[in-house]
């Protein structure tokens, strides 16, 4: 699995303005399905390195499955590559009718750990 | 889309849409000071301190040019600054050099305070408009009740109520007061269609306030006592919030539900 080749920043080097402007994207090879309580499921590839790692991953499960709350699950379906990040705080600020900051901060916190994991990357905005 | 929204803080309050976020809080009702910091490194500054009624204003305004000239000496930028003394116990100002403040600092007899608010920011725009509106919309609260409120808790609490700590996460945020006979602690919780998909108020309730007695619905939401202790819980669902005040109290100084500024 490999990420889109974007102009990927690291949070810390982006300004919060940039941040905003900014777009998240998917992981095209994390599959998703939505369930009728609003969660939604990921399918995360495994990808099983080294010898033992290839023979026993022959035992494991292709996919790690990763369930989102409804909340995770509202951002993760915004994380297009089209909406950017104030555009994806502003839905959730409607959404769930939260002041604008908390949407900010729940939705940065979030991506950020998406981020780590390689759910999503971050398209910046060239200054 | 943001909207304009009121923060009230220690005896004060003004307004700011609902971008701003607070940066620095510190302080009690005699002195402190508060940072809010907006988009484009737009900041709201206020400081506050009791004192005896000050005429002079002026002294303390050209100390803090001082303060910021060095400042921008350091940036190798030159300070503009300018004065005006409005009257006796009031006096505005504005600077600028990389970025550009307007401020204001005045005696307030009712509170006893010298108060400062200063708008200052980066970039083109101007804000001196801005400025003066937050100025005029400025207020101090000195009567029976003194307003908190931010990050969408707002309550109105009798004055003897003094702020002892607070907590400020995404989703939740908590202010713990006292005065004497009662100790409240007041929260403010985001997302409650969330959390009652998943369990009930009743259960809740319990649960957020640790009171093991079983809720009654009372004026405006619920009401949970045993002994010294009571909560009261509303549902606020226009504002998709679930507001607790949770207090130990005599008999003196139950909370009431006007506590909360919506109510």
């Amino acid at each position: 699995m490999g990420l889109l080749r974007i102009n990927l920043k690291r949070k810390n080097q982006a300004t919060r303005s940039e941040i905003r402007r900014a777009r998240p994207i998917r992981n095209p090879a994390i599959r998703f399905e939505q369930a009728d309580d609003g969660s939604v499921m990921l399918f995360v590839p495994v990808t099983q390195r080294g010898f033992l790692g290839r023979t026993i991953g022959k035992m494991v499960p292709e996919d790690k499955q990763v369930e989102l709350e409804p909340i995770g699950a509202f951002v993760w379906k915004l994380c297009d590559g089209k909406r950017t990040v104030q555009g994806i705080t502003e839905a959730l600020q409607r959404e769930f009718k939260i002041t604008r900051v908390e949407a900010e901060a729940s939705l940065l916190a979030f991506l950020d750990t998406l981020m780590k994991r390689r759910y999503v990357a971050l398209e910046v905005p060239k200054k | 889309m943001s909207r304009t929204v009121r923060f009230a803080w220690q005896g004060f309050s003004l307004p700011i849409t609902d971008d701003w976020r607070p940066a620095v809080i510190s302080g009690t009702f005699r002195e402190g000071y508060i940072r809010l910091e907006g988009d484009r490194e737009s900041v709201i500054q206020v400081r506050w301190k009791s004192s005896k009624p000050v005429k002079a204003l002026n002294k303390r305004v050209l100390e803090y040019f001082s303060q910021l000239e060095r400042t921008a000496k350091r940036a190798k930028q030159a300070l503009h600054s300018e004065l005006d003394v409005i009257e006796e116990g009031l006096v505005e100002y504005h600077w600028h050099a990389g970025a550009k403040g307007y401020g204001r600092m005045w005696f307030d007899p009712e509170a006893k305070r010298v108060l400062f608010i200063e708008r200052s920011g980066r970039g083109a725009d101007s804000f001196k408009r801005e400025a003066r509106e937050l100025f005029d919309q400025f207020e101090s609260h000195t009567g029976e009740r003194r307003p908190w409120s931010l990050l969408g808790l707002s309550l109105s609490l009798p004055s003897g109520y003094a702020l002892s700590s607070y907590k400020l996460l995404s989703g939740r945020t908590t202010l713990h007061f006292k005065t004497r006979g009662a100790k409240l602690t007041a929260e403010r919780w985001a997302f409650a269609s969330q959390i009652l998909s998943k369990h009930l108020l009743e259960d809740w309730a319990v649960s957020a306030t640790g009171i093991k007695s079983k809720p009654m619905p009372d004026e405006s939401g619920l009401k949970l006592s045993r002994g010294r202790k009571t909560a009261l819980i509303l549902h606020d669902d226009p504002n998709n919030q679930l507001l607790v005040l949770n207090a130990v109290h005599s008999a003196a100084n139950e909370p009431q539900w006007d506590y909360f500024a919506s109510i």
